[in-house]
């Protein structure tokens, strides 16, 4: 993917780009708002992330500006402020995602890759299939394998969420965010013992498992066997 | 227009005092010339008169007769009435009459002065009768068959109201401009004294005594109002203040530890060199890192809702369905502990920001989960009652001795001796701080067994 990134402190850049081109990515950096805004009205990129305090024009700003130009490219905000408030204002002026800093960087890659194929339509569709889960959306049924899997209301969205992200990982938080939508962080492990109960269901009379954990970043469903 | 308008209670003062005696000057000037022309009217009313009736005596009979006439009005005793005034003495308000035949004669008459001039005259001079210098009211007329009638009248009574009604202007604008100075002088020092006890109390506040109030006088006017309103306003900044003091010194205290572990685990990595990194020691220096990060931000986050800036972003909430949320979350966790949550909820909608009320709430279930024990039941109650949403929370576990009852919501308070274990002290702290911002109270109720509290909100208001 073609990524643009703002990011006034250039330690934190560096370390972000190289993180991200290790992963694959292409990675171009700003420093401040104005080279920001120059860049992407300029050229096409798949993801922008933008740290919401720069010297100058800020993060909102360059949001704004973006979306005024009429670029619907995948927008992620990182934010050193305390979260409430600026996640609000973020997702108003149109961010897709937001990231309080300090972060992990598993966490950062993990939601830049999910919004980088967001474009690509799959929530329309009725029927998700990766590997040998099945799930249709419309009848909210579950199959492995042919076999059905009985699933309470939040362990059938948090599955969901797994299966729009074959391949990728998917972070706790982001988990806590689309499938509890609480706003804060519980420091009981709910998407744990969630995730045990879905694992649990799922893996009846299979030997592998359906979902895998990933140390320190999240979770994953392999598309092939 | 009120710009250049006096700003001080002298300057005031002054413009009050000027105003009033200007007034004052206008309303006597006004009266003085129309009682002054009114007596004028009736002296000029009354020489008409007496001209008329002479006149009338002249026409029917002739000359002499006119001439007789005027010598017995000029020695009458009871003439010179002017109208309703009368002098201080006879001669004051007495009338005088003139006849001059054809040839320029005095023939009859007492006037004892020039011949006025023709027709009107104001101020005509004279001798009276005893000798004293008189100014009179003059009306002299051609007879047809030649000579000249004139009568006149005294104009001293007009002359004595005149002077009597100067004086009484000069007294009333001497006696309201003082009134107005004093007035004025004696309200700009109750307000001056007031001011400067308000001056003075800022300016001890401003010098660093936070504790330092407004004086009130217990009149509840105006003044006392807005000392009570600016004592309010010095509460709530005493309050911020040394929430900020005592954060600041938390903060240096709680961050000191974590901190020096981090520093002792790099060391150890550093000291081992490149060769033989310990996974172990990077990952607990992370979990150090992480520990540090979330003490940041729970004491952002605390400091932001007592900020009360969160009250920008409340909205209806229905409560009973978040709160069902959170129990189903839950859930799970409970039963890994061997506890088990049973809730009560009723409807019940509030005005706030739902996340931070399902913080407030998910701090209290942690807790539970932490400290109640194996086996502990947990209640959570919602009622709504008289425009008041109740929240009831107990568990049965351990509780919390009576005496620490009132600390646990203050921050960095943990009861356990040994802090071994996970938080830092920041729950209750939140809770308390984000029930606060919602405008309700929470408090520890004593119970036989574990820790109740009670949430007190105010219910949504219907519109």
């Amino acid at each position: 993917m073609n990524i643009f990134l703002l990011e006034d402190d250039a330690d934190t850049a560096a370390f972000i780009a190289r993180g991200l081109k290790e992963k694959g990515h292409q990675v171009e950096v700003a420093g401040d708002g104005v080279t920001a805004i120059t860049r992407l009205l300029a050229d096409r990129f798949d993801v922008i992330v933008l740290d919401r305090m720069v010297p100058g024009l800020d993060g909102l700003t360059v949001l704004k500006a973006v979306r005024a130009a009429g670029h619907a490219t995948p927008v992620l905000m990182l934010t050193a402020k305390s979260q409430i408030a600026d996640r609000v204002a973020g997702l108003e002026e149109g961010a897709d995602d937001y990231l309080v800093k300090p972060f992990a960087f598993a966490e950062l890659a993990a939601r830049v890759t999910a919004l980088g194929r967001r474009p690509l339509g799959s929530e329309a569709a009725a029927i998700l299939k990766v590997a040998d889960v099945e799930m249709n959306l419309l009848r909210r049924e579950v199959r492995r394998g042919g076999k059905a899997v009985e699933l309470q209301p939040r362990e059938f969205t948090l599955l969901e969420q797994l299966m729009r992200n074959p391949g990728r990982v998917v972070t706790r938080t982001m988990l806590l965010d689309q499938v509890w939508n609480f706003g804060f962080d519980p420091k009981t492990n709910i998407v744990e013992t969630h995730m045990s109960r879905l694992r649990s269901k799922l893996n009846e009379g299979f030997s592998r498992s359906a979902i895998r954990t990933v140390r320190g970043s999240g979770y994953l469903m392999e598309d092939s066997v | 227009m009120f710009k250049r308008a006096p700003r001080t209670i002298r300057g005031l003062s002054l413009v009050v005092a000027g105003v009033s005696c200007l007034l004052t000057l206008v309303v006597g000037v006004m009266t003085f010339s129309l009682v002054h022309h009114e007596i004028e009217r009736q002296l000029d009313r009354r020489i008409e008169l007496e001209t008329q009736a002479l006149l009338g005596t002249y026409r029917r009979t002739d000359f002499e007769t006119l001439v007789r006439e005027v010598d017995d009005r000029a020695r009458s005793a009871a003439r010179g009435t002017i109208g309703y005034l009368s002098g201080r003495s006879e001669t004051d308000s007495r009338m005088g009459y003139l006849v001059v035949d054809a040839e320029g004669r005095r023939r009859g008459g007492d006037f004892d002065g020039a011949m006025p001039k023709a027709g009107w005259s104001e101020f005509a001079r004279y001798r009276r009768p005893d000798g004293s210098a008189g100014v009179a009211q003059a009306m002299n007329l051609a007879l047809d068959g030649g000579g000249r009638l004139v009568v006149v009248a005294d104009r001293s009574a007009l002359m004595a109201v005149d002077r009597k009604m100067i004086r009484l202007a000069l007294m009333q604008v001497g006696l309201v401009a003082a009134v107005a100075v004093l007035a004025t002088f004696w309200f700009g020092r109750v307000v001056q004294r007031r001011l400067e006890s308000i001056h003075g109390a800022a300016g001890d506040i401003m010098a660093g005594d936070l504790s330092r109030r407004m004086p009130l006088d217990g009149s509840d006017g105006e003044f006392d109002q807005l000392a009570k309103v600016l004592n309010q306003m010095l509460v709530r900044i005493e309050d911020l203040m040394s929430n900020l003091k005592q954060v600041s010194g938390d903060i240096a205290h709680d961050l000191r530890t974590p901190l020096t572990r981090l520093r002792a685990r790099l060391e150890d990595l550093d000291t081992a060199g490149t060769q033989a990194i310990d996974p172990d020691g990077l990952e607990g220096a992370l979990r150090e890192v992480d520990e540090l990060q979330a003490l940041l931000s729970g004491l952002l986050a605390l400091s932001e809702i007592e900020g009360h800036s969160v009250r920008d972003r409340f909205a209806p909430v229905d409560l009973a369905a978040a709160i069902a949320d959170l129990a189903e979350a839950y859930e799970p966790d409970f039963e890994a502990a061997g506890q088990r949550l049973i809730t009560d909820l009723a409807l019940a909608q509030v005005r706030g920001d739902r996340p931070l009320l399902l913080q407030a709430l998910s701090n209290l279930l942690d807790n539970s989960l932490t400290h109640a024990g194996t086996g502990a039941q947990v209640r959570l109650a919602v009622s709504t009652q008289a425009r008041r949403v109740r929240i009831d929370f107990g568990d049965d576990g351990p509780g919390v001795p009576s005496q620490a009852r009132e600390r646990i919501f203050q921050r960095f308070v943990r009861l356990d001796p040994s802090r071994s274990a996970p938080g830092h002290g920041l729950g209750l702290a939140t809770v308390a701080a984000i029930i606060e911002a919602h405008g309700g109270s929470i408090r520890v109720v004593p119970s036989e067994r574990g820790l109740v509290y009670v949430i007190d909100l105010p219910a949504l208001e219907d519109r």
